[in-house]
């Protein structure tokens, strides 16, 4: 196991010394054998896209990807076009409150919390299916 | 199952030393932090009492507003470092409620709770755009910055980009880019300390905004990020303590009901009966028509419920967007998320200061209609000769002028000046003198909380991105963070004889900052975690094309030589400053060669939350080519 570590991490290390300051710098990281990310992340990158586990997953990126779209599509175009719908809610109230105002004023807040809230622990699930967490601490 | 396979000790290789979590301080810091609060809720009863037992006023509101504070620079004090991964990052060891608490007061600060509730209770509806475009701005930073930001680990914004790009210069050129928003924002924060203390202390101006840049640099000086942090988690505590208590009593006294968030619907009726017996037209704006109340006093004109009435739906929305990519951009978040403990933690933390953000701005509209139902209810009826009480207190204070030409007082004759309103409620709300000194206090905080915020940001831009732009990474520890402190005070000095000479309304300044801040950056930061085909040469062209763009528009609609274009206000520049910055960016990247491997590499090494933080990497193999 230790062998495997060894072997593989030289070449990885290599390839993401992407920070390299200087020359200096740059050749430390080359000779910096375990850098950058775990091994067991690049595995299971490599796995799903040659689809070894016998399961439809999309890397990493793309899944991260279409999460990013998914928890702010909805919001932006929700309320970049408010202005222009929120008057006809003017007959409704809630609480007292003409409904749009509400909705303007209070409703925003805890939509926007709410698609925080789950976009962070949908997140979280993808960075750990993908083995792309960090370490517990 | 971990993900980072570090190096063996078997394998001769020295173990990566890893951030320092506090961790007994850490899970000690909500006591401590209860104990300042229950000391702040005694000290406000015991100014109750003796202010029922007729001390002099003037020494219990000097008791009350100097304690706190003088116990904020006390915490920033006690929490001195001197190594720069504590200094300029806290040492990566911040999470939890508490410190988001702390970010989202130094975040809004004095232009979003002070001037913000001012812009309320004259507009109403029309002053939503500064709320949602908040919460939007956190939720994108959220999703699209925050955590990648926090991956590479660099400890400010500017140096987040020149490591992404591999770029001094860029580096160079975003430090500066950016110095100009935080500078306004700390012109701003100062101005508006310096109303409400000469109001409060019966300092003059010029003192009060010394003593503030004077007290907030002391909160930084000693320990930097690691202060700022927990100093501003104890200003958090006091601005939202000061800003829910004298709306809740007021609420409760009006309505019986407590949480004004949800209950001044209770009102809505009466504040209109109100507006249309004081004769309040309906306005209509233009769509593109954007009017803000200065820092003049003025009448109020616009009813509170009505949309649109002062501002156009079209400029309704580009000024929701101009505050959501001016926020996302801020550079205090990139500091705020690199001094998180982890990349996971980064992204909660964020959210907690959204909660925290939200549920300040979510209380200022109440405010506003609380604050508007007490003046309208009480002004038709009253003569000259017999004020309301808590007139007579404004005027005493300038917050208030009228004309007392007129026999009966109407309420177009009242002029109120917009930065007072949170000390108008518990004055008009006939509340003891001490709840007005404790909205003092909150506003004062979350104001000392902003300014240490921004001192920092540009003191720790300066030294690192433009001073040591050259310097190795991790090379003379002691002088970058001595440099860095050097600066704190030099921005504090600089900062407060602008914000004295310069004749600006904060408001402005915050809203000019926003939208320079977005155009400088947000398209750039952007497309840098998530279009690895951007090099150096577009991220240098969009940030100069978006700069200038936004600088320009601002300056020549100042001047009055440009006829608005499509007949926007110089606050909206940034409807035109991000994207033509994000299309230069664009087209310049597609025009000059591919990025090289390496920097796609680091890239890649952003965007996956496991691993090593990428700059404690760098640092790491720098210490060790240098021992051997």
């Amino acid at each position: 196991m230790q062998l495997q570590i060894l072997t593989d991490a030289p070449k990885h290390g290599l390839e993401s010394d992407g920070l390299a300051r200087s020359p200096m710098v740059r050749a430390l990281h080359a000779a910096d054998a375990f850098g950058g990310q775990g091994r067991s992340f690049r595995q299971a990158e490599g796995r799903a896209m040659a689809g070894l586990d016998g399961l439809k997953r999309k890397p990493y990126w793309r899944e991260t990807k279409s999460l990013m779209l998914l928890s702010l599509l909805m919001p932006a175009i929700g309320i970049v076009t408010l202005p222009f719908w929120i008057e006809r809610l003017a007959p409704f109230t809630l609480f007292g409150f003409p409904l749009g105002f509400f909705l303007a004023g209070n409703g925003v807040v805890i939509a926007v919390l709410l698609i925080a809230a789950w976009f962070s622990a949908k997140q979280d699930e993808i960075d750990r299916w993908h083995g792309a967490h960090e370490d517990d601490r | 199952m971990a993900t980072t396979s570090r190096p063996q000790s078997s394998a001769g290789l020295p173990q990566p030393a890893l951030p320092r979590l506090d961790g007994a301080l850490q899970r000690q810091l909500p006591s401590y932090f209860f104990i300042f609060a229950s000391v702040i809720v005694a000290l406000l009863i015991l100014c109750l009492m003796f202010e029922h037992m007729g001390y002099p006023a003037g020494q219990i509101a000097m008791a009350l507003l100097l304690l706190p504070i003088g116990l904020y620079c006390l915490i920033g004090l006690a929490a001195y470092c001197s190594a720069p991964l504590d200094f300029f990052a806290a040492g990566r060891s911040v999470t939890g409620v508490f410190a988001a608490l702390g970010a989202s007061v130094g975040l809004l600060g004095g232009c979003g709770i002070v001037a913000l509730s001012g812009a309320f209770f004259f507009l109403g509806f029309d002053a939503l755009p500064y709320l949602i475009g908040t919460c939007l701005g956190l939720l994108i930073a959220t999703v699209l910055l925050i955590p990648y930001v926090r991956k590479d680990g660099a400890y400010t914004l500017a140096g987040f980009l020149g490591r992404r790009f591999e770029s001094r210069m860029l580096r160079v050129q975003a430090a500066i880019g950016l110095s100009l928003p935080a500078l306004l924002l700390l012109i701003a924060e100062l101005k508006l300390g310096g109303f409400i203390a000469a109001r409060t202390l019966g300092l003059p101006p010029m003192a009060a905004v010394a003593a503030l840049a004077g007290a907030a640099t002391i909160t930084v000086i000693a320990g930097g990020a690691r202060s700022l942090t927990w100093a501003s988690v104890a200003q958090g505590l006091v601005a939202l303590f000061a800003l829910l208590v004298p709306i809740t009593i007021v609420a409760v006294m009006t309505t019986t009901l407590p949480a004004p968030q949800l209950s001044y619907g209770r009102l809505a009726d009466d504040i209109t009966v109100l507006e249309q017996v004081a004769r309040f037209a309906n306005r209509t704006a233009q769509p593109m028509m954007l009017t803000l109340p200065g820092s003049t006093p003025e009448t109020i004109v616009k009813p509170f419920f009505q949309p649109f009435g002062s501002m156009g739906r079209v400029g309704f929305a580009l000024l929701m967007l101009t505050v959501a990519f001016g926020v996302a951009a801020l550079p205090l978040l990139a500091m705020r998320a690199t001094s998180s403990v982890s990349v996971r933690e980064s992204r909660r933390m964020s959210i907690w200061t959204m909660l925290f953000c939200g549920l300040i701005l979510v209380t200022l509209p109440a405010i506003a209609a609380f604050a508007r139902f007490v003046v309208l209810t009480d002004l038709p009826g009253a003569t000259a000769d017999q004020l309301p009480a808590w007139l007579t207190r404004l005027t005493a204070l300038d917050l208030a002028r009228f004309d007392a030409q007129a026999g009966a007082l109407a309420t177009g004759s009242v002029r109120y000046a917009r930065d007072g309103v949170l000390l108008l409620l518990p004055i008009a709300g006939n509340l003891p003198a001490s709840f007005v000194t404790l909205a003092a206090l909150g506003a004062l905080s979350a104001i000392l909380a902003a300014i240490g915020t921004q001192i920092l940001t540009l003191a720790s831009m300066w030294s690192e991105d433009v001073l040591f732009a050259w310097g190795e990474p991790g090379a003379h520890p002691t002088l970058h963070v001595n440099a860095t402190r050097l600066f704190c005070l030099l921005t504090a000095i600089m900062g407060s004889w602008l914000a004295v000479t310069v004749q600006a309304d904060p408001l402005t300044l915050f809203n000019w900052a926003l939208a320079i801040g977005a155009s400088t950056a947000f398209p750039l930061l952007v497309m840098s975690v998530w279009w690895k085909r951007i090099n150096h040469w577009g991220a240098m062209a969009g940030m100069a094309a978006g700069n200038l763009t936004a600088l320009l528009h601002i300056i020549l609609t100042l001047a009055g030589t440009l006829p608005p274009i499509f007949g926007l206000n110089g606050t909206l520049s940034a409807a035109l400053g991000v994207p033509i910055g994000a299309l230069v960016a664009f087209i310049v990247s597609l025009a000059t060669p591919q990025p090289q491997k390496r920097v796609v590499d680091l890239v890649r090494d952003i965007r996956v939350p496991g691993g090593e933080t990428v700059y404690d990497r760098d640092l790491r193999l720098v210490k060790r080519g240098a021992s051997t």
